[in-house]
């Protein structure tokens, strides 16, 4: 009987550990797509300088999460999120017109980061 | 998310492998199998892939022994839980008459049903009473009484019941509960070595059974 039970709890913790990943998650590509909107917003208006500097708080927190991700994200997603971020850093100090492609590429693999462990039918199946 | 899709998986190969029949199985009950066959895939993709976290391999993992365990303990509860998940034997031949419906229902060919009875010794088919296709994939093959081999009960010969041998000394090395279990102590056992000519260290096997009967084998240099 005690195998059982502790059967029972270790899927209710791991029941607990799934649903709490996805609240860090969703919580982490909030954070960041907040600051990256910021940016965003802060390009449109032509102010560069306001929008590299909301790119970085948003970096700084992916890169703060850094232990997290390699531990529960795949690599390839982890690489797929800071090449984006790094891409549309240098294409904003650079004032080139593909930044705003480049906001659509990050926003995109921040979106794909939450779909991917979201508790909905096309991430399960 | 891998732990839900860990869990439909779980169940919907259960389900499939249940749908499958039980000769697919081997020696294996089905939530065994299942779990055996799942495991080593399971654990060979975060070691082969090193991007991947190494987490999308030890969940499920757990998540599956967690099912098996919860499911072997609840099927030992209930029998219609038992016999949904895991069948119940079919008896391909009753009274030495085959059931040929029953075979074909189980997939089970003449061939195969001839194969595991030579593999049982039994050389002919009308020497059988009764035949079982059991929930692990083996075949439980029981003779008419006469055709059964004689027993020393049967016989009238008196036998004397001297219980089963417990391994004392294993290559060398005392086994200490046994020789507790056995009812006796090291002085004992000091006294059968030296019966035997022979030092703890040299023994390659020893036994002893209920009527302290000892078997000693010793080490043989192996060049």
């Amino acid at each position: 009987m005690r195998r059982e039970v502790i059967a029972i709890v270790l899927l209710i913790l791991l029941l607990g550990i799934l649903l709490g990943n996805i609240r860090y998650l969703d919580n982490l590509v909030e954070d960041i797509e907040e600051a990256v909107s910021s940016s965003c917003a802060a390009w449109e208006r032509g102010d560069t300088q306001l929008a590299v500097s909301e790119l970085e708080t948003a970096m700084e927190r992916w890169q703060s999460a850094a232990d997290y991700a390699h531990i529960f994200l795949r690599q390839s997603e982890i690489d797929a999120v800071s090449e984006a971020f790094f891409d549309l850093s240098a294409s904003l100090r650079d004032e080139e017109k593909q930044s705003r492609d480049d906001y659509l590429r990050l926003f995109y693999h921040l979106d794909s980061l939450e779909r991917m462990d979201a508790l909905r039918l096309s991430s399960i199946f | 998310m891998i732990f839900v899709r860990t869990l439909i998986l779980y169940f919907s190969l259960l389900m499939f492998l249940r749908l499958l029949g039980k000769r697919q199985l081997g020696e294996m009950e089905l939530s065994e199998f299942l779990v055996a066959s799942l495991i080593a895939d399971l654990a060979a993709n975060p070691l082969q892939d090193i991007g991947m976290p190494i987490l999308n391999g030890l969940i499920p993992i757990v998540t599956l022994f967690c099912c098996e365990l919860l499911i072997s303990s609840l099927s030992m509860r209930s029998i219609r839980l038992r016999s949904f998940l895991f069948g119940k034997p079919s008896m391909l031949i009753s009274h030495g008459k085959i059931d040929q419906k029953e075979m074909s229902k189980n997939r089970f060919t003449l061939d195969e049903l001839m194969q595991e009875m030579r593999s049982q010794g039994v050389r002919d088919l009308a020497e059988v009473e009764y035949a079982f296709l059991e929930t692990n994939g083996k075949l439980s093959i029981l003779l008419y009484t006469s055709k059964q081999p004689p027993s020393a009960e049967k016989m009238n010969i008196p036998t004397e019941n001297i219980g089963f041998p417990r391994i004392l000394v294993s290559d060398g090395r005392l086994i200490h509960e046994n020789l507790q279990k056995s009812g006796h102590d090291m002085t004992w056992l000091q006294r059968q070595l030296s019966e035997h000519g022979v030092e703890l260290a040299g023994v390659f096997l020893m036994t002893v059974d209920d009527a302290s009967q000892v078997y000693c084998v010793k080490k043989e240099l192996v060049k």
